[in-house]
C-alpha cells in the first residue's frame, strides 16, 4: 500500500470513540499533485478522517504516511507538519490583529523569516484577493473574506498538502465562485489537495480524485473519469415531434438502452445509455434511419451527485 | 514594517509577538501608565501626610506597602489574563491552530506566559523605579531589593505556570469551572487570597530572613513587626535553612525550580493531549515523592528548629496535606471512559498487564495509587513512629498509616467506577461522591460532639469515615482504629471487585460500528 510517491497514505486508519467507530479501517492513497474529493452524507466521518490527517486527533489504530514520513500523534513531528495546511470548516480567526499580523504571526510559527516572510505574505493575500484589506483588523471583515483568509493562512508556509474540511459552506453563492476560483490556481501551483464538500457540483469542477465515504467507511476511492466511465452513466434526451411513443417502441428493442424516462414536458425523453461514444454515433445513425420525427438530441453526462446518491441507495440497501 | 529586534523577536518566538501585537495597542498602554501613575501617586500622597514620622520613616514605609502590593497586583492580575486568554483560545477553537504548528510545546506555552501579562508586567515595571528610590532612601537593605525583583520573577514564572495549567484544564475538560470569565476570576482569586500570601510568608521567614529585611521592618514600620521574634531558625530535615542567605536562596529556589519543572511537564502533556489524563504515572510519582519529603522535612521536629508542633498536631496535619495530595492526584490520574475503553480493546502488549497498571496512561488508576501511598508511607510511616503520635505506641502510628491508605483505595476505587459508567460529567458525581462522604458524617458527630477519643465504637466510626485523629492515650481508640481499618479493608475489597466486573463488562462491549448500527436499525424495520 505504502507508496513513495503518494503525497498521502492512510492504513487501515481507524477512529473509535467509546463503543462507536467514526472511521474504519481507511485505506487511502493520494497522489502528488492530485485533488482529490472526498464525500459523503453527513456524519460519514469525513471531518474526523480529515482531523486525523491534520494530526488534530489521534488515531485509535493505523497509519499515516505523509510524502514518505509516519505521522506520530504522541510526538512534535515538526517535519511532517510543515507539510500539511489544514483548513477546519470554521476557520476561527483571531479578531484583536490586522490581517497581515495574523498572516505574519502562522509564517513565524511555521519557521518563515524574513525577508522571504514578507514576500510570501504578498503573494498569498494577492492570491486569496485581500491585498486591499491587508491592513484592516480581522473583525471588519465579511464571511467569504474571512474565509479566503484562512485559506491563505492555511497555505502561507507553502505545504505540499492542503487538508481542507467544508472549505465552502456558509458562503454565499459569490463567495462560493471565488474560493473556487482560488483552488483552481493552488491547483494549477501543484498543491496536492483533499478536499470534503457537500456541495458536489463544486467538487466536480477541479477534482481529479473522489473518495465515498460512508458509515465510517471509504467505500469508493477512484479517479473522477473512471467513476463516470465505469457505468457508462451517460444520459441522453431526445425530442420529437408528436407522439413519443414510436420513439418508445424503438429504445425498447435496443440493446445499449437499459432504461428511460419522459421528463415533465413530455417532449423529451431522458435515456441512460450504456455504450461507447463509437456506439452511441451509430445509435444516433440508427434513429434516424429508422425515420423517426427527431427533433433534439442531446448528450449529457450523469452529475457526481447522481453518481454519489446511486452508489448511496446501493450501500445503505 | 518591522524593526530588527521585532523580527528576531518574533523568529525567536511567534507567539511573545503575536501576544505583544495584540495587546500593546496604543490605549491599552496609555491606561496601564496611567492607572500605574495614579496608583503611585496616590500612594506617595498617603506617606507623605505622616507628619509625626521622619522623612526617613515615610519613605520605609512607602516601600514596604510598594512591597507587598507589587505581588498582588501582578500575581492576580497575571493569572486572570492567563486563563481568561486560554480560555478564550479554547473558546475560538484557535488553540488547535498553535497546536498544529510544528513548533515545540514550551515554545509556545512561554509565549503566553510572557506575552499575555504584558500589562501587569508594565505596570510593575512602572513602579520599580518608585520602589527602589523609596527603599533605598528608607534604609531597606539593597541586597533584598535585588532579592526581591529575583523572587518575583520565579514567582511569577511558577504561578503563571500554574495558571496556564488551570486554563488549559479549565478549557479541555467539563470541570465546575467551565465558564470562561469565572474560572479566571476563580483562579485570580485564589492567588490573591492564597498564593500571594503563602509566596510572601515563605520569602519573609526563610529566603529574606538572613537580608535583615525582618530588622528593617522591626525598625521602620509599625505593622506589628516589633513582637515578633525576628530571628528564629527554620529547618528542614533537621538543617537550618533560613540563616544563610546563599542556604535560604538556595533552597527556595530549589523548591521552586522543582514545582515548575514538575508543572511544565504537565503542562506539555496536557498541551499536546488534552483528552488524556491530565499526568503521567511516572509524573504522579515524582510529584508525590517531592511534595512529601517537602512537608515531612519542615515538621522534623529537632530542639534548634522553631517549629515544634505537637506529635498530635504534626499528625493531623500531615494526614491532612497526603489526603489532598493523594486525591488531587487521584483526579488528576483518572482515566476516563473512552480511555480505558482504548486500553481494553487496543492494548499493544496484552500480557504485560502489570507494567501497564504501573506506567501506561489509560490504565486504571488502582495500582498506581496504592504505589504512590507506598511512597507517602515512606516517609509517613517512619515520621508517625520518631515524632508522630506513634511514639512509643506503633500500632496507633499503623493503624493511621493503613487507615490513609485504605480510605484512599477506596475513594481510588469508587472514584474509577464512576469514571467507567457512560455519564454526562464524571467529574461532578466524582466531586459529589466525595464531598458528600468527607464531609457530611464527619460534621454530623462534630455537631453531635462526639470526638474520636470518646470510645472504641466512635474511634472505629472517625475511622471508618477516614479521620483516625484524636488522643490515642485513651482507652479502646486503638481498638478501635484497627476495628476501622478491618471495615475498611472489607469496604475496599467490594469496590475493587465493582471496578473489576465494570471493567470486564467494558471490555465485553459490543462495538458499535456505524454500519452495524444501519444493520441493527435495517433489521428492527424488518421486524415491525
Amino acid at each position: 500500500m505504502n507508496n513513495p510517491s503518494a503525497a498521502l497514505t492512510t492504513t487501515q486508519l481507524t477512529k473509535q470513540f467509546g463503543e462507536s467507530i467514526a472511521v474504519n479501517e481507511v485505506d487511502l492513497q493520494v497522489q502528488r499533485g492530485e485533488i482529490y474529493g472526498l464525500i459523503g452524507p453527513n456524519g460519514a466521518g469525513k471531518t474526523t478522517l480529515i482531523r486525523m490527517l491534520a494530526a488534530a486527533d489521534p488515531p485509535t489504530q493505523g497509519t499515516i504516511t505523509i510524502a514518505g514520513q509516519t505521522l506520530k500523534y504522541e510526538e512534535a513531528n515538526p517535519d511532517i507538519k510543515r507539510q500539511i495546511g489544514f483548513l477546519p470548516d470554521d476557520f476561527p480567526l483571531y479578531d484583536d490583529l490586522l490581517v497581515w499580523e495574523y498572516l505574519d504571526y502562522f509564517g513565524r510559527l511555521y519557521y518563515l523569516e524574513e525577508p522571504a516572510l514578507s514576500h510570501r505574505l504578498q503573494e498569498v493575500l494577492a492570491l486569496v484577493s485581500l491585498e486591499n484589506k491587508r491592513d484592516s483588523p480581522i473583525s471588519s471583515l465579511s464571511r467569504g473574506m474571512k474565509q479566503r483568509l484562512s485559506l491563505a493562512r492555511t497555505i502561507i508556509h507553502n505545504p505540499s498538502l492542503l487538508l481542507l474540511d467544508e472549505p465552502v459552506s456558509g458562503l454565499d453563492p459569490v463567495a462560493r465562485v471565488q474560493f473556487r476560483q482560488t483552488l483552481k490556481t493552488l491547483q494549477k501551483q501543484g498543491f496536492t489537495i483533499l478536499i470534503s464538500s457537500h456541495i458536489l457540483s463544486d467538487l466536480e469542477d477541479f477534482c481529479t480524485s473522489i473518495g465515498i465515504m460512508q458509515l465510517g467507511q471509504l467505500v469508493e476511492s477512484t479517479e473522477l473519469r473512471a467513476l463516470y466511465n465505469r457505468d457508462q452513466h451517460q444520459q441522453i434526451l431526445i425530442a420529437t415531434l408528436g407522439d413519443l411513443a414510436p420513439l418508445e417502441q424503438f429504445l425498447h428493442n435496443h440493446p445499449l438502452i437499459p432504461e428511460w424516462q419522459a421528463v415533465p414536458d413530455k417532449q423529451h425523453l431522458a435515456v441512460r445509455f450504456s455504450g461507447t461514444e463509437a456506439e452511441m454515433v451509430e445509435f444516433l445513425r440508427s434513429l434516424i434511419t429508422a425515420d423517426l420525427p427527431i427533433l433534439d438530441f442531446h448528450r449529457s453526462q450523469e452529475s457526481l451527485e447522481d453518481i454519489f446518491i446511486k452508489m448511496g441507495y446501493r450501500q445503505t440497501s | 514594517m518591522t524593526s530588527a529586534f521585532i523580527n528576531s523577536l518574533g523568529n525567536w518566538n511567534p507567539q511573545l509577538l503575536r501576544e505583544g501585537r495584540g495587546r500593546l495597542r496604543p490605549r491599552s498602554i496609555a491606561a496601564t501608565i496611567l492607572l500605574s501613575m495614579i496608583g503611585q501617586g496616590l500612594l506617595g500622597l498617603l506617606f507623605s501626610q505622616q507628619e509625626e514620622k521622619s522623612v526617613i520613616a515615610r519613605w520605609a514605609d512607602l516601600a514596604n506597602a510598594i512591597t507587598w502590593i507589587l505581588p498582588y497586583v501582578l500575581f492576580s492580575l497575571g493569572a486572570y489574563y492567563l486563563v481568561s486568554d486560554l480560555n478564550q483560545e479554547a473558546k475560538r477553537g484557535t488553540l488547535n491552530f498553535i497546536r498544529l504548528s510544528p513548533r515545540p510545546s514550551h515554545q509556545i506555552l512561554l509565549g503566553k506566559i510572557l506575552g499575555v501579562p504584558l500589562l501587569p508586567y508594565l505596570a510593575v515595571v512602572l513602579a520599580m523605579p518608585l520602589h527602589v528610590i523609596a527603599g533605598l532612601k528608607g534604609g531597606m537593605p539593597l541586597p533584598f531589593l535585588a532579592s526581591y525583583y529575583l523572587m518575583l520573577i520565579v514567582g511569577a514564572i511558577l504561578l503563571f505556570s500554574l495558571a496556564v495549567l488551570y486554563g488549559l484544564i479549565s478549557s479541555a475538560k467539563a470541570l465546575i469551572m467551565g465558564q470562561q470569565s469565572v474560572a479566571a476570576i476563580a483562579f485570580s482569586a485564589l492567588s490573591l487570597l492564597l498564593f500571594v500570601p503563602l509566596y510572601m510568608t515563605w520569602q519573609t521567614q526563610i529566603t529574606w530572613m538572613p537580608l535583615g529585611i525582618n530588622q528593617w521592618f522591626d525598625k521602620q514600620s509599625d505593622y506589628g513587626y516589633n513582637s515578633r521574634d525576628i530571628t528564629y531558625p527554620i529547618q528542614w530535615f533537621g538543617q537550618t535553612i533560613n540563616l544563610n542567605p546563599w542556604i535560604s536562596h538556595g533552597f527556595s529556589l530549589a523548591v521552586m525550580a522543582v514545582a515548575i519543572t514538575l508543572i511544565w511537564a504537565m503542562l506539555m502533556r496536557l498541551f499536546r493531549s488534552p483528552d488524556g489524563v491530565l499526568m503521567s504515572k511516572r509524573q504522579s510519582y515524582a510529584i508525590v515523592a517531592c511534595c512529601e519529603a517537602l512537608v515531612v522535612g519542615f515538621l522534623v521536629v529537632t530542639k534548634a528548629n522553631s517549629f515544634q508542633p505537637s506529635p498530635e498536631e504534626g499528625t493531623a496535619l500531615l494526614y491532612a496535606f497526603n489526603f489532598a495530595l493523594v486525591l488531587m492526584v487521584l483526579l488528576a490520574l483518572c482515566p476516563h471512559r473512552l480511555l480505558l475503553l482504548d486500553w481494553l480493546r487496543y492494548r499493544r502488549y496484552p500480557r504485560r498487564f502489570g507494567p501497564d497498571l504501573v506506567w501506561m496512561d489509560k490504565s486504571p488508576v488502582l495500582v498506581a495509587i496504592a504505589i504512590n501511598l507506598a511512597i507517602i508511607n515512606a516517609l509517613f510511616l517512619p515520621w508517625l513512629l520518631l515524632f508522630g503520635i506513634g511514639k512509643g505506641r506503633t500500632l496507633a502510628a499503623l493503624g493511621v498509616a493503613l487507615c490513609l491508605c485504605v480510605i484512599l483505595l477506596i475513594y481510588t476505587a469508587v472514584v474509577q467506577w464512576i469514571f467507567t459508567l457512560k455519564i454526562r460529567n464524571p467529574y461532578m458525581w466524582a466531586f459529589g461522591f466525595l464531598a458528600i462522604w468527607m464531609v457530611v458524617p464527619a460534621t454530623v458527630l462534630g455537631i453531635l460532639a462526639v470526638p474520636f477519643e470518646t470510645g472504641q465504637t466512635f474511634s472505629t466510626l472517625w475511622t471508618v469515615l477516614g479521620y483516625p485523629l484524636g488522643d490515642f492515650s485513651k482507652a479502646g481508640t486503638i481498638n478501635g482504629v484497627i476495628n476501622g481499618v478491618i471495615i475498611l479493608s472489607c469496604l475496599l475489597l467490594f469496590w475493587v471487585w465493582q471496578v473489576q466486573q465494570r471493567l470486564q463488562v467494558l471490555s465485553l462491549a459490543p462495538l458499535f460500528t456505524q454500519s452495524n448500527v444501519a444493520q441493527l436499525d435495517q433489521s428492527k424495520q424488518e421486524e415491525s
